[in-house]
């Protein structure tokens, strides 16, 4: 037995039932005619499957409008990923055969990948890769090589950095950077005295490569590297500057107490900005970040220092566009397409740079690209927030770190241990040695 | 004035239909029975069984995409129980659904109880309060990380404006404060089910039966021990069980939140299938950890169950 209100009710949802079939089948018919043309379109079209990491995605999208209007034989869909899960992702979607042409890659996980079989040297496919040995700066030149093959050419190429803030040293009577480790300890004491809690912040997040990098570039400032040329580990010997500086760290953060940490290098920025903190170490483009007027309060204070240490070498990469073993799958067309794209994307078109410039400009991403340094619109952006001089300083003491293809895996096992270490979970020393034990574990099961 | 409510009427199977004998439906009857349930059954298969058996068979091999084919037995468990973090993430899991379940029962008895009585407002908060809970469990690690964030955090900006602290509180960076605020997440984004599932269970008690005991002089809170706590019982086993569950596979708001950190102090078990997985590239001992992990879910499961007064669930069933 239905009631009255319940009638109504179902005559409500039956007059809804028309209306959205007559809806659905309105749409359809207006929107068929713009599918099968767009079928067609796409059809006709060598289809790209771009991945990258969430950054700068609209100007991402901009240059993929602009290189499809220059080649509309090639349609490009990207999809972006978050940066603390790409690698995951990355290998989520290589061991799924999910659709992935090109995708951004790293010297970090270059060996992996490339061991696994995921990407594809360019040389084996493009004969015009060799002309940019010399238009390449040779630390991102390095990193995007593995086993004598070049894999890719930059998406940007950058160096991880010292950077200060000058007002804040000059208000503690502090004349110049810090030239060595120690001098930063001494310089971070004086400002502690005068109220500042942690003149030291810096990126740490375990799940990150970053912190890594960050230490790696820390090590080459003392002129010190991680592994020897066998690529047996350096920093479980107590001499070595990979050994100090993690004490180093270590010690700021639990003896010292000059140093604190935040999950993200977006969020060192901000800190940066309350003025509370005088130094870090981050990728060298958070300094364009800092000195952001529009968005930084403390705009203008902040400046590059070369990085402590006797030989204030840094360290230098690239991200880059690689070329999958997916993309080769699918055959020539394929194979011809993702070429072009790399190309326009990381190398030259009609003498120009167009896309590595607008990074350059726009974000002020460090570029690999040698050409650019002499392009007037580059050098003018970077003015504006960097010792240009002092930058080319830097960079021609950056280096790309020694490969090995197990170092993806160990450095996730290494940044927990070195996270343990900087909440006193475990000693320096003991950080240092399991890192070590797991480092030659894994090359005695990859057979390094 | 509590609002009316229906009396719940138990549902008997009927003693007279052997449900568990096929020998009691015809021939014809039982081919149309499975032929029913064979999609179910095939969708099962297709989701269920075939991922877990692909996982057994992982677990006893080296599958990786840089080390070398093999089949290893058992070794993958082995590895597993004797790494380094086993324990580590093992004793952090426990310790963390020990401290969640608890607070979860009891705050959400209290919060059902305040949404039983009659206020104004009552429904909207009703639908309000799920709010935390429909929030995916990784943008409710974000947004707490803004709040608990060091240096710039907004609970560390209130408090030193109201000039409570005068140096900032390293919420997320020291060991205790993060496994705080871990836990401060979870109870968060958990409390509004779990109080919603025992206000259902708290709405079906006969309202009679207050009203007969306060007219024999019981007090609030000697109707609340001897009516309404034995009444939730079941519903606060459902709710325990549940949320020891959610607990031990907690992943998402330790990832967004503390990354696991600082150092191990809120790294979970279930990271490290992932980690172990996807990050070390060793397929066959996150297979091997995570069917470790399930198993030991199960056993949980069965050990808080035998632990449960005899009929805490199915009272009325026998």
């Amino acid at each position: 037995m239905t009631t009255l209100g319940q009638h109504r009710l179902h005559d409500r949802i039956a007059t809804a039932r028309v209306n959205r079939r007559a809806f659905v089948g309105g749409a359809a018919a207006l929107t068929l005619p713009a599918f099968l043309t767009r079928s067609r379109a796409a059809s006709a079209a060598t289809n790209l499957d771009f991945i990258v990491w969430s950054y700068g995605v609209e100007l991402v999208q901009d240059n993929i409008k602009a290189f499809q209007a220059a080649n509309s034989e090639i349609a490009v869909t990207l999809s972006d990923f978050a940066w603390n899960a790409y690698h995951e992702t990355m290998v989520n979607r290589f061991r799924s055969q999910t659709p992935t042409d090109v995708a951004y890659n790293g010297g970090d996980w270059l060996e992996e990948f490339a061991k696994a079989g995921w990407v594809v040297p360019l040389d084996a496919h493009f004969d015009w890769v060799d002309g940019y040995k010399d238009k390449i700066l040779g630390f991102a030149w390095q990193d995007m090589t593995y086993d004598g093959k070049v894999y890719g050419l930059p998406y940007y190429a950058d160096t991880i950095t010292f950077m200060y803030d000058e007002q804040a040293l000059a208000d503690a009577g502090i004349g110049a950077p810090p030239q060595t480790w120690d001098e930063v300890t001494q310089q971070a004491l004086t400002l502690k005295e005068k109220g500042m809690e942690y003149p030291f912040i810096y990126e740490l997040d375990q799940t990150l490569p970053t912190i890594t990098e960050v230490y790696t570039s820390m090590v080459f400032g003392r002129g010190g590297e991680l592994i020897d040329d066998n690529r047996d580990p350096l920093w479980d010997k107590a001499e070595q500057p990979a050994n100090v500086q993690f004490k180093w760290l270590v010690d700021a953060r639990n003896k010292d107490k000059i140093l604190t940490f935040v999950p993200h290098e977006t969020d060192v920025v901000k800190a940066m900005n309350t003025g509370k903190h005088a130094f870090s170490v981050m990728y060298n483009y958070n300094l364009a970040a800092l000195n952001n007027k529009a968005t930084s309060p403390l705009a203008g204070r902040f400046k590059l220092a070369l990085m402590p240490g006797d030989t204030h070498e840094c360290y230098g990469f690239a991200k880059f566009y690689n070329m999958t073993q997916m993309a080769v799958a699918r055959g020539q067309d394929v194979i011809d397409a993702s070429g072009k794209f790399i190309q326009y994307f990381g190398g030259e078109v009609d003498g120009q740079y167009p896309v590595a410039k607008r990074w350059a400009v726009e974000n002020g991403l460090g570029f690999g690209q040698k050409p650019l340094f002499d392009d007037p619109d580059v050098q003018k952006a970077f003015s504006q927030w960097v010792d240009v001089d002092l930058w080319r300083q830097q960079l021609d003491k950056a280096r790309a770190r020694r490969q090995s293809i197990w170092y993806g895996i160990w450095s996730e096992f290494f940044r927990q241990q070195y996270a343990k270490a900087m909440a006193c979970e475990i000693s320096a020393d003991d950080a240092l040695s399991a890192s070590a034990k797991n480092w030659n574990e894994l090359k005695s099961r990859v057979g390094g | 004035m509590s609002q009316p409510r229906a009396v719940p009427t138990a549902v008997q199977p009927a003693a007279d239909v052997d449900l568990s004998s096929r020998a009691g439906l015809p021939r014809g009857q039982a081919r149309t029975a499975l032929l029913m349930i064979a999609p179910a059954l095939a969708v099962i298969a297709l989701f269920t069984f075939y991922p877990f058996g692909q996982a057994i068979y992982e677990s006893t091999r080296i599958e990786s995409p840089i080390f070398p084919p093999e089949f290893v037995g058992l070794q993958n468990y082995r590895d597993v129980i004797a790494s380094g973090y086993f324990t580590d993430a093992a004793v952090t899991t426990l310790g963390f659904a020990a401290v969640v379940v608890p607070l979860l029962v009891l705050f959400g008895v209290l919060v059902a109880l305040l949404l039983d009585q009659p206020f104004w407002g009552n429904t909207a908060l009703r639908a309000g309060m799920l709010l935390p809970w429909a929030i995916p469990a990784s943008a409710a690690g974000i947004i707490w990380q803004w709040i608990f964030l060091d240096s710039w955090g907004a609970l560390n900006a209130g408090l030193y404006s109201l000039g409570i602290i005068h140096e900032h509180i390293e919420w997320l960076t020291t060991p205790n404060l993060a496994r705080f605020a871990v836990v401060v997440v979870f109870v968060w984004t958990q409390v509004p089910l779990a109080a919603l599932l025992l206000l259902a269970a708290l709405q079906a008690i006969p309202q009679e039966l207050h009203e007969a005991a306060a007219l024999d002089g019981a007090t609030t809170f000697g109707r609340f021990r001897a009516i309404t706590l034995p009444a939730l019982r079941p519903m606060i086993v459902i709710v325990a069980l549940y949320e020891a569950l959610m607990a031990i596979t907690n992943f998402d708001i330790t990832y967004s939140l503390t990354h696991g950190g600082p150092g191990s102090a809120t790294t979970m078990l279930t990271y490290f299938t992932w980690a172990e997985s996807f990050k070390m590239l060793d397929f066959g001992r996150g297979a091997a950890l995570a069917l470790l992990i399930a198993v030991g879910s199960l056993l949980l499961i069965f050990a808080l169950l035998r632990a449960m007064p005899r009929g805490a669930i199915l009272e009325d069933a026998g």
